[in-house]
């Protein structure tokens, strides 16, 4: 059986990673989930760099990209990925605190796949990830998957 | 006396235009034509008894002599004038012609009068223009179609700088500044075309010295039978120092303008850096009031058996965090419309009106709320925007008059101004206090407690912003629990 894919999730605030986290726990998602601090981390994990050089080949399922991060911010990441011939079709999801409508209309111009703004009630947070991990990991499918 | 006589002779004498007479070398008249009496009023014998130079104008008689004396010399005199006085004393100007043969004196004559006149007429005439010309209080030219001058005055000369004859070897032309050479030519073309044209023209012209010349012209031009432009008679008021004043009130204008718009600019920008300020600290917000919320579900979750106590503190955390987030929402609603410009189109009002209460039919199924839709015009404004403002008003009305016993509302529109339409919304519910209606408009100002009526206070808000943005204004009146009205004034 193939190994279930797994999920990058990009976040610089570690009460998001922690709740984002649980929000994956109480979601029973089977796949893992690897967590980077910053965009350059992204870019190191992606292309195996760093003190991801040793880390097994393999491709996420699909990114989940924080926009407001230290030193590359989300949007930056999105870009160099879909310039890169090696992820220009991995599945990138934006989860942010608000709504800025230019980060929304500069995602969407830079190709994202979807766009979540992180809701403040607890439980609708969880329902969010669910969904997001339930359509992306397993309902999609992505070229990275064939 | 046969030598005066003859049938021939007489015949000329009798029958010539002009005047003739035959005297001796005394001035003696020997004989007269009948010319004589129809010209100065004389038969030969009204003059038998007279001499010659008793007809004369005393200041004329030494010439006369001296003319005379001319006559013995060379025998004839011609192109002699004087005057003579008529029969009923008044002097005629007299031209003559005169030879001496043998012992007398052939003379004819002719009036002269109406040509003297005529020629003295023109003098004083010619004189009286030159005066005009000469001592006029503004430039003044003659100058003929092609920009060539016939005459130019002293005071142009002094406006310019040039001397008369400068003036008169250059043109038109030469003395108009470079950029208003064809602007000038248009109009002289006008004026002689006749056509419309303003009859003060405003032009520049160029000092000996360089500097520029503002003139104030006026110009009529003189034609011959033909129609042909012979010359124009022009008129040129310096005005360079009303020119210089209005060019000083134009700098400071444009200075003051500057000015404004540069502070405009400022409240424009401290306007927005306050705008972004309010949505970056709700952006910001909304981060740590969800950490709140999710620990402490987490929290709560991990609490196993939780009395009543937790359980109520648990709650009351969670309306707590639930009304803040709805506080942030809004706030990011705000500053979004802040930054919104309205997409103009028209609006039927009565159509939006009655959308918009049809969505709260659910909430006034219950109550007897009596509505009363004046018909509304059509407006020019951002449909959005209005259907905001207008779902606004709706639902305060309908909210703070749930306690009133015969809610009543109103919508309808008031006489309004030449420019401007303005729309009402009255109700009949809890109303508020004149004393804060300044406050109404404010984010997150309230004049009722959350108990009684929920809301956080950014309605009012949101709609002063949009009716501001529109270059409309808002305002209300009100007494507490007899019910409020709010008017919003929108550019026509």
């Amino acid at each position: 059986m193939k190994n279930i894919p797994r999920i990058l999730y990009a976040e610089d605030n570690l009460n998001d990673i922690e709740l984002t986290l649980a929000a994956f726990e109480e979601s029973n998602l089977a796949n893992l989930v690897d967590v980077v601090r910053d965009g350059e981390e992204v870019m190191d994990f992606l292309f195996y760099r760093g003190k991801y050089q040793d880390r097994s080949r393999e491709t996420p399922a699909f990114i989940l990209l924080d926009i407001k991060m230290p030193k590359l911010d989300g949007i930056e990441v999105l870009k160099l990925i879909r310039e890169s011939d090696e992820y220009k079709n991995l599945p990138v999801v934006m989860l942010t605190s608000s709504q800025m409508e230019n980060d929304v209309i500069q995602s969407y111009e830079l190709g994202v796949n979807g766009f979540v703004v992180k809701p403040i009630d607890f439980s609708d947070f969880v329902q969010a990830v669910k969904g997001i991990g339930y359509f992306w990991a397993i309902l999609n499918t992505s070229p990275s998957k064939l | 006396m046969n030598n005066f006589s003859g049938e021939l002779f007489d015949q000329y004498f009798l029958n010539s235009i002009d005047l003739l007479c035959i005297s001796d070398m005394s001035g003696r008249f020997i004989r007269l034509n009948p010319e004589w009496e129809r010209t100065l009023g004389y038969t030969l014998e009204d003059v038998t008894n007279l001499q010659y130079y008793e007809l004369i104008h005393p200041d004329d008689i030494e010439e006369t002599r001296s003319a005379a004396r001319d006559l013995v010399d060379r025998k004839l005199v011609k192109e002699f004038v004087n005057r003579i006085r008529h029969k009923q004393g008044h002097y005629l100007w007299i031209e003559w012609r005169s030879f001496l043969f043998g012992p007398y004196i052939y003379a004819s004559a002719r009036d002269i009068t109406h040509q003297i006149e005529h020629e003295r007429f023109t003098r004083e005439t010619q004189e009286k223009f030159r005066i005009a010309f000469e001592n006029a209080p503004s430039g003044m030219s003659i100058i003929r179609s092609d920009g060539s001058y016939i005459a130019v005055n002293p005071m142009l000369s002094q406006m310019l700088g040039y001397s008369a004859e400068e003036l008169m070897q250059g043109t038109l032309h030469t003395i108009t500044y470079s950029e208003d050479v064809e602007r000038s030519n248009e109009w002289i073309r006008k004026n002689i075309a006749g056509e419309k044209c303003e009859p003060d023209f405003e032009k520049r012209y160029v000092h000996k010295d360089g500097r520029i010349v503002w003139g104030l012209v006026r110009s009529q031009w003189v034609k011959d039978i033909e129609g042909k432009p012979l010359m124009a008679v022009t008129h040129i008021l310096d005005i360079t120092a009303r020119k210089e004043a209005e060019a000083a009130i134009q700098n400071v204008n444009r200075i003051l303008e500057k000015k404004v718009a540069e502070r405009t600019r400022e409240l424009d920008q401290s306007v927005k850096d306050l705008q972004s300020f309010t949505y970056s600290v709700s952006h910001d917000l909304r981060a740590p009031i969800r950490h709140i919320d999710g620990f402490m579900k987490l929290l709560y979750a991990r609490i196993v058996n939780p009395g009543e106590a937790v359980n109520n503190y648990y709650f009351k955390v969670k309306e707590a965090v639930t009304r803040m987030s709805v506080m942030i929402d809004s706030l990011l609603v705000f500053s979004r419309l802040g930054r919104k410009e309205p997409v103009y189109s028209r609006i039927n009002l009565d159509h939006l009106v009655r959308e918009i209460i049809h969505l709260y039919q659910h909430d006034t199924a219950n109550r007897e709320l009596e509505w009363t839709i004046q018909p509304l015009p059509d407006i020019y404004a951002d449909k959005n925007l209005m259907k905001l403002v207008f779902e606004n008003l709706i639902s305060n009305a309908i909210k703070y008059t749930s306690k009133s016993e015969h809610p009543e509302i109103t919508i309808g529109v008031t006489a309004g101004e030449a420019d401007f339409h303005e729309l009402f919304i009255r109700d009949n519910g809890i109303g508020f206090n004149m004393q804060y209606a300044d406050k109404l408009f404010g984010v997150f100002q309230r004049l009722h407690n959350n108990e009684d009526y929920e809301g956080i206070g950014i309605g009012l808000a949101n709609v002063k912003q949009i009716i501001d943005k529109h270059k409309g204004s808002v305002r209300a009146e009100g007494k507490l629990n007899e019910g409020a009205i709010f008017y919003i004034k929108l550019p026509k």
